[in-house]
């Protein structure tokens, strides 16, 4: 029988995916990407938990877990790549544990938390974007690289309400698009290429010329970079909507925030007489992580709880040098913990990422082994996850919430 | 049972005026006691004063705003830490403060029901996780429509009203929701064809439909569905001098059907004066004293910083220029609406803001009926909710009024007939504005009272000379006869639910709504509806389904 699914393997979260379960495994629609269908197809995880190696109970697993984090004098809980229930459950146990809560999605962008704090910016959702956009500007190389559908379902839907049926979009990057994407498109976008270095000063001669409508002046390779910079100005004039799409991933990581900054400037002087917004594409755990986290502590970023208080947590380099015992939770991307060499439990649908960790607890994947919850891209929309196969898995919020009820 | 015992009730529902008696809870409702019945607790509450639990009937608890409020105002919440004790979690934020926070400070001031006056329907479910993580008090929201393509599309097809009936209906059950909000009718929609400004009368030039019309249908759509809460209206041209004018059409646009302005200080400004910003709340009150059919609620400011959060994207990015700090975050929403987040600091010595405070007392002393005006700050936009305690002595003590008048910019307090305005407010009144009146607006039989069968929802207070002292900190609060609160600290965490109502309509117009979800919408309308059952998983109970009449 086919039942609807939620995919939870990007922060799309495309719902119109069917899934058939067959002996062979569970079978995707054929709309379903290679994203979607590796993460569908991985084994369910296993039944039994294991202590130094050795296979012991989910309970006995989750005491071990609790007396590591007891015992820390600077526990982290880290990787945090789970559905909203598990990332309450999270919170919770990282009170009663005076822990560091660290989500992957953080120390790979290289975040600067003061950054954060301090843009202001336009932004917009993946439904204004299919309807409304006119002009699309993507922004770094390969922006949709984990996104694989974002092309098929937001830039080029058979239908929209404001730009007819197969619309014809102004496509600008900024950065180099991938084959995958070329291929995707209709017609060749208008590409200003360069280098990573050569994007936070493509963006600035981007705000000059808008702003001040002069032509560059320099001559040689710059004047004809120049050029494409004032052609992709004049192009943004005439659009009655543009939507500037980013991801942080595949952003340069020394610069990218400065490069989001410069993004956000613009597109708040751009609305000064038109109308222009934002669109970033993050993984939907980490997302989540900051909603949940910003309603239920006040904090957005790395979380630390201690002495019964909650702040912001240093930068992720000083809490993962600072850690004397981890709990890593991996599981919708499967990233590996770190190297620290501390105590370490794992909480994770695939054992193998689990080797060096004094204890595995294995957890069910959100949306295909249990019912769940996640944020999209956009942070507006959350939608439901459903339990695809049948198994006796436990959800990471299961599992999070048995440690905290055995914590001595 | 439980026996309060000698307490002075105030119980504007039952016409009780500061009577002494006993009140008994049972079974976490209010009873009369019978022969089998035995007590299990005698509390003496001799002397005190005793309310049904507060009811704020428009506070932006949960939902993204709120959020990217607390994002943007990370200052507050590193400065504002709060610790955390034997039953209560750690948080942090003094303005927008963090989910379980606002239940603790809530119930320490007495209050036990909030509703979210903002819940778009694409983001219902957010709100409502975010809510089931505020403790201490029930639950609700207004679900947000008049700003999204497809109610748009519909009008400007001149669809038939019957299924815009059921189009709200349908939304209010998909968002479960305990009513519906306007916010700047068709204005937010205009933003994202870039028209900046639109008037009662002014056309979207995409729809060429102006706020009249789609006011109208959803003020019929609500009346014929038997809504209890009127249509929740957030005006056009909130914060431009001389938009009392657009309130005073707003008021005839009803027609004498049912309506609620809200945040009402916001939309009754004139442009009189050297600086073309003066008081129209006297212009208001009487179009309200004059208008049975409809209510508000204040939006007082008070001095201070805070944050304000709207779904008016047109007015929030025209005033992301005053922000202080000096950030802000705006966002269109999914062609439903939008939002917009600009910090502010409200300074007694500026003159703007000093009539800003004018204005909300002056409408609160000019509008003659008590129950048909609610005690709101539009928390946080005029200022958190925290500063409640300290309005109501505004309101109920007018040598302390003037006092204030006194210290604010002295132009403001020139122009304004405040000190002149002799009433003071009553316990029995403030008992009607903060308990009372909501419950009734909302269709909240079975709360706001004190009358038998009523849900044991109770703030007993110490009296001081002092207003602000006395309501800022109950000595008693019980929540469904649960006691919650001592001596104004959090003693327990009781269970809670979420109000919603459910109009009857045709299914029916599924059949248009999965066509234009299919083809234009980003998300299978399947898993748009939040449905009751995954809605009580959250909440960890069962919702609370309210009469439609």
């Amino acid at each position: 029988m086919k039942t609807a699914v939620t995919c939870p393997f990007c922060s799309l979260l495309c719902d119109d995916l069917s899934a058939q379960v067959t002996a062979a495994g569970i079978k995707l629609s054929d709309n379903a990407c290679a994203q979607a269908i590796q993460g569908f197809s991985a084994p369910p995880p296993p039944t039994r938990a294991r202590l130094k190696g050795k296979p012991v109970s989910i309970k006995q697993a989750a005491a071990a877990a609790g007396r590591i984090l007891r015992r820390a004098k600077r526990p982290l809980i880290a990787g945090l790549e789970t559905d909203i229930d598990g990332l309450r459950a999270a919170l919770r146990l990282g009170e009663k544990t005076s822990a560091t809560l660290l989500p992957t999605h953080e120390w790979n962008a290289r975040h600067i938390p003061g950054l954060l704090r301090t843009r202001s910016g336009f932004m917009t959702t993946l439904a204004e974007l299919k309807n409304r956009a006119d002009t699309v500007i993507f922004v770094g190389n390969n922006v949709t690289a984990r996104h694989e559908r974002f092309i098929e379902r937001l830039i080029k839907p058979a239908h929209t309400l404001f730009l007819g049926k197969n619309p014809a979009r102004q496509l600008i990057w900024l950065g180099r698009p991938s084959r995958r994407e070329r291929e995707q498109l209709a017609r060749p976008p208008v590409v200003v290429d360069g280098k990573d270095a050569a994007l936070l000063n493509n963006l600035a001669l981007l705000r000059h010329a808008m702003l001040s409508g002069t032509r560059a002046t320099h001559t040689g390779t710059k004047a004809a970079g120049n050029k494409r910079i004032a052609a992709v100005a004049q192009l943004l004039r005439a659009a009655n909507y543009g939507v500037f799409v980013w991801s942080a991933a595949t952003l340069p990581a020394d610069h990218a925030d400065l490069i989001i900054d410069a993004l956000m400037a613009l597109v708040w002087e751009l609305n000064q007489q038109q109308r222009f917004a934002g669109l970033s594409l993050d993984s939907s755990s980490g997302v989540s992580y900051r909603n949940v986290a910003t309603w239920q502590t006040g904090c957005h970023v790395g979380i630390r709880f201690r002495n019964g208080y909650v702040s912001a947590a240093m930068t992720p380099q000083a809490s993962l040098a600072e850690a004397d015992g981890l709990l890593w939770i991996s599981g919708l991307a499967d990233t590996p913990a770190p190297a620290l060499d501390v105590p370490k439990v794992v909480l994770a649908a695939d054992a193998s990422r689990a080797d060096d960790a004094d204890v595995y607890i294995p957890t069910g994947v959100p949306g295909v082994d249990h019912t769940g919850n996640l944020f999209r891209t956009d942070g507006v929309i959350n939608l439901p996850l459903k339990q695809v196969r049948a198994n006796r898995s436990h959800s990471a919020a299961e599992v999070l919430s048995l440690i905290s009820e055995r914590l001595t | 049972m439980i026996r309060l015992k000698g307490g002075k009730v105030y119980d504007p529902v039952n016409g009780i005026d500061g009577k002494v008696m006993d009140l008994y809870l049972r079974d976490g409702r209010l009873a009369l006691p019978g022969p089998r019945d035995k007590t299990r607790q005698v509390i003496d509450i001799s002397d005190r004063i005793v309310m049904a639990g507060g009811i704020d009937a428009h506070t932006h608890i949960g939902g993204g705003k709120v959020d990217l409020a607390k994002l943007l105002l990370s200052e507050d919440h590193a400065e504002s830490r709060i610790r955390k004790g034997t039953y209560t979690h750690s948080g942090s934020g003094s303005v927008s403060p963090s989910s379980f926070i606002s239940g603790y400070r809530y119930a320490e001031m007495g209050y036990t029901s909030c509703f979210e006056p903002a819940m778009l329907p694409v983001n219902a479910r957010h709100a409502h996780l975010e809510m089931a993580d505020t403790p201490m008090v029930d639950t609700g929201a207004y679900v947000l429509l008049g700003n999204d393509d497809f109610l748009l599309r519909l009008l400007r097809r001149k669809k038939d009203q019957q299924l815009v009936q059921d189009y709200v209906a349908w939304s209010i059950h998909a968002s479960r929701a305990m009513g519906v909000k306007v916010v700047n009718p068709g204005g937010i929609n205009a933003f994202k064809f870039n028209q900046r400004k639109l008037d009662l009368d002014e056309k979207n030039s995409h729809y060429e439909l102006t706020p009249r019309k789609i006011l109208d249908a959803l003020i019929q759509a609500l009346q014929a569905l038997g809504v209890p809460h009127p249509l929740h209206v957030h005006c056009c041209n909130l914060g431009v001098p001389g938009n009392y004018a657009t309130t005073l059409d707003t008021i005839s646009a009803a027609a004498g059907l049912p309506m609620h302005l809200t945040h009402v200080q916001f939309h009754s400004y004139g442009k009189e004066g050297d600086r073309k910003f003066s008081s129209a709340a006297a212009q208001l009150a009487e179009a309200v004293n004059a208008n049975p059919n409809v209510s508000v609620d204040v939006g007082q400011i008070m001095f201070g910083q805070t944050v304000t959060i709207s779904g008016d994207t047109m007015t929030q990015y025209s005033g992301h220029k005053h922000a202080q700090p000096g950030k802000w975050a705006c966002m269109d929403i999914e062609c439903e609406a939008g939002c917009g987040v600009v910090p502010f600091r409200y300074r007694d010595k500026n003159f703007v803001n000093a009539l800003q405070w004018c204005i909300g007392l002056e409408l609160f002393l000019l509008i003659d009926d008590p129950w048909r005006v609610f005690l709101t700050t539009d928390h946080p936009n005029g200022a958190p909710f925290t500063s409640y305690p300290h309005l109501i002595r505004l309101l109920m003590d007018r040598s302390f009024r003037n006092d204030m008048l006194g210290t604010i910019n002295k132009a403001a307090a020139a122009s304004s007939v405040l000190s002149s305005i002799e009433r003071e407010y009553s316990l029995y009144e403030i008992a009607i504005l903060t308990r009372a009146a909501p419950a009734r607006s909302l269709g909240l039989t079975d709360y706001g009272h004190l009358g038998e069968g009523a849900h044991a929802d109770i703030a007993v207070y110490k009296p001081d000379r002092n207003p602000e002292k006395m309501f800022a900190k109950p000595e008693y609060v019980f929540k469904r006869g649960e006691l919650c609160v001592h001596n104004g600290k959090v003693c327990s965490i009781p269970k809670t639910t979420t109000h919603v109502v459910e109009p009857e309509y045709d299914p029916g117009v599924e059949k248009y709504l999965r066509t234009y979800f299919d083809r234009y919408m980003t998300m299978n309308l399947d898993n748009y509806k939040l449905s009751r059952e995954e809605l009580e998983a959250y909440n960890q109970h069962a919702l609370l389904v309210h009469k439609c009449n």
